[in-house]
């Protein structure tokens, strides 16, 4: 019973009783609609209405400002590690704008960039930017010295150096922030739709919510569910195959 | 290829060219105009207007950005993103007052002479609220502080015995309302339609409307209008006139088809409410004009409820577009 399988059971478990209390009454509410209408409204969504372009739009602003944020923090974090001073005049100003959530940011975005596209890319890609950046600094920084005193011993030139030893040891960090970053850029688009702007799954959730269609509202919360669920053990696959060699302390 | 045949073609393929031709100039002399608006009820002049080409007519062409809540639209126009935008009558003022050059360039909704009208405070039926007095130190649920809601809800509290100052107002999102007030986590609560009703049925038993504070406090008040800033107005009079007239239009076809099945189709598409809950909602007054007396009257409001401390001048606020009677 505590196999794999135990924790699909628990979801279903608690499906099960979502549907029940819905369905006898024991919580009467519009914004406790039965499972199975959840359900049905999914399917009807997804072949008669938007939602197939509704999480297209999603997915492609999420891709996009995903893909930009982790190469400049791939950038940024390596710069920082093998450039001190670099670090030293913009290290504050990164630990002062990291803590900033996203909520709070899109006001002011929305001042300067718009309520479309280039707002929302914008800040996913500043989300993400902050774990990866910070996770490759740590992991070009932490290279363990014994690889690096070899390397000098064989007088290996900088870049052999960069490219054999510091790269593949920072691999993992950098792998573990984009993780990471992956979860909050999701949720940050989502977020940016819900406040601004007109399409996405974000928007389509508000706009259901006050049509006074519950079941098609969580439809689409669960469609972000199974995204990022997917988003993660795609990712965590991809990551077991490039650091095959890597054995995490536990 | 014979002579006359190759003339033939050759006219034909001169007459497509100069008709694909005409109509990519007819097309590129639409002028282009957004406007943020919230995807209900009270902005089917202007929606159902677009569908219907009404606006086309008059040679705009209308993106519409829905907002997920007014918050978003006043300081996105102020911003220069939004040529135009929806607002309530407080908000806008408000927005004013904090200097943002904006005016009133077209009429929205106003409420009717008496209840129902577009929002009800709604309370638990085994709590005994039957007025302000009974909400003196307790909570009052509202969509959001400073709006059009928040006001009128105070104004009938100290008008039946209560003191609007000692009630706690709790910001809570139109949809989640009837749920907070079900479950004791408010004492009252400003329902807007269609929620207002949905709640009724959903718990006829446990909810029902004590007052319609917006009828009650200002029968035939206004709540709504759409705005423009100063400077995009100085600089486009003419587009501000189309968009009046085309806008005209909208409400002219509203008031003579509310109601009506092909009415509630155009309002499902829009806001995505099923046809069914359409009917029998309570809905706003569409305006055709704005009437300076009553913007003053909120004006004069405000400033008592200490929320406005400029002493805003109406002839200033109201663009003539706002005060034109179209006929169609």
């Amino acid at each position: 019973m505590l196999g794999r399988r135990s924790g699909l059971l628990l979801i279903a478990i608690l499906l099960l009783s979502w549907e029940m209390t819905s369905r006898t009454g024991l919580v009467t509410s519009e914004n406790w609609p039965p499972v199975s209408a959840i359900l049905a409204g999914l399917v009807h969504e997804t072949l008669y209405g938007d939602l197939v372009q509704v999480i297209g739009a999603t997915l492609s602003r999420f891709a996009l400002g995903y893909v930009i944020g982790i190469c400049a923090g791939v950038i940024v974090g390596f710069t920082f590690a093998l450039v001190p001073f670099v670090r030293r005049m913009f290290e504050p100003i990164i630990e002062l704008l990291r803590p900033i959530p996203a909520p709070a940011l899109v006001p002011p975005l929305v001042l300067f960039l718009g309520v479309d596209d280039l707002m929302k890319v914008t800040i996913i890609a500043v989300t993400a930017f902050f774990p990866v950046a910070i996770n490759t600094m740590q992991g070009a920084s932490g290279v363990e010295p014994i690889y690096l005193a070899v390397a000098r011993t064989f007088r290996t030139g900088p870049t052999r150096v960069l490219m054999k030893i510091i790269m593949p040891g920072t691999l993992p960090y950098v792998l573990a922030g984009m993780r990471i970053s992956l979860a909050l850029a999701l949720v940050v688009t989502v977020v940016s739709e819900m406040i601004a702007g007109a399409s996405g799954v974000g928007y389509y959730l508000v706009l259901m919510q006050y049509a006074v269609r519950s079941a098609d509202m969580y439809a689409a919360i669960f469609v972000i569910a199974a995204l990022g669920f997917a988003l993660n053990a795609a990712f965590l696959a991809a990551e077991r195959r490039l650091i095959f060699w890597y054995a995490p302390v536990p | 290829m014979s002579r006359s045949r190759r003339a033939f073609l050759a006219s034909i393929g001169a007459a497509i060219g100069v008709s694909a031709l005409g109509a990519s100039v007819r097309a590129q002399s639409l002028t282009k105009i957004r406007v943020g608006t919230i995807p209900i009820v009270d902005s089917a002049p202007l929606m159902i207007g677009i569908a219907k080409g009404f606006f086309r007519d008059e040679g705009l062409e209308v993106d519409t950005t829905p907002a997920p809540g007014g918050a978003a639209l006043l300081p996105s126009l102020a911003a220069g993103q939004f040529n135009f935008a929806f607002a309530n009558t407080t908000s806008a003022l408000l927005a004013i007052g904090e200097g943002l050059e904006f005016k009133f360039v077209t009429a929205g909704c106003s409420t009717g002479p008496r209840g129902p009208d577009l929002a009800g405070l709604m309370a638990r039926v085994d709590r005994g609220i039957n007025s302000g007095k009974d909400l003196v130190g307790k909570r009052l649920a509202v969509n959001n502080r400073n709006n059009i809601m928040w006001i009128r809800a105070a104004v009938w509290v100290d008008r039946t015995g209560g003191d609007a100052d000692h009630v706690t107002f709790v910001e809570i999102p139109f949809p989640q309302m009837v749920d907070a007030l079900v479950n004791n986590q408010v004492d009252a609560a400003m329902v807007n339609e269609p929620f207002l009703t949905v709640g009724l049925q959903n718990h006829h038993d446990k909810v029902r409307v004590v007052s319609w504070p917006m009828s009650d406090t200002a029968p035939n008040g206004v709540v709504s209008e759409y705005v423009a800033t100063k400077d995009y107005i100085e600089q486009n009079p003419r587009v501000i006139e189309k968009f009046a007239r085309a806008f005209a239009h909208g409400t002219d076809w509203v008031l003579k088809n509310k109601g009506t099945p092909e009415w509630e189709q155009a309002v499902s598409a829009y806001t995505k409410i099923a046809p069914e809950r359409l009917r029998g909602i309570a809905l706003p007054v569409y305006d055709r004009v704005i009437e300076p007396q009553k913007i003053q009257d909120m004006i004069e409001l405000m400033r008592k409820y200490k929320i406005l401390k400029a002493n805003l001048k109406v002839a200033d606020l109201i663009y003539p577009t706002a005060l034109k009677q179209y006929t169609f």
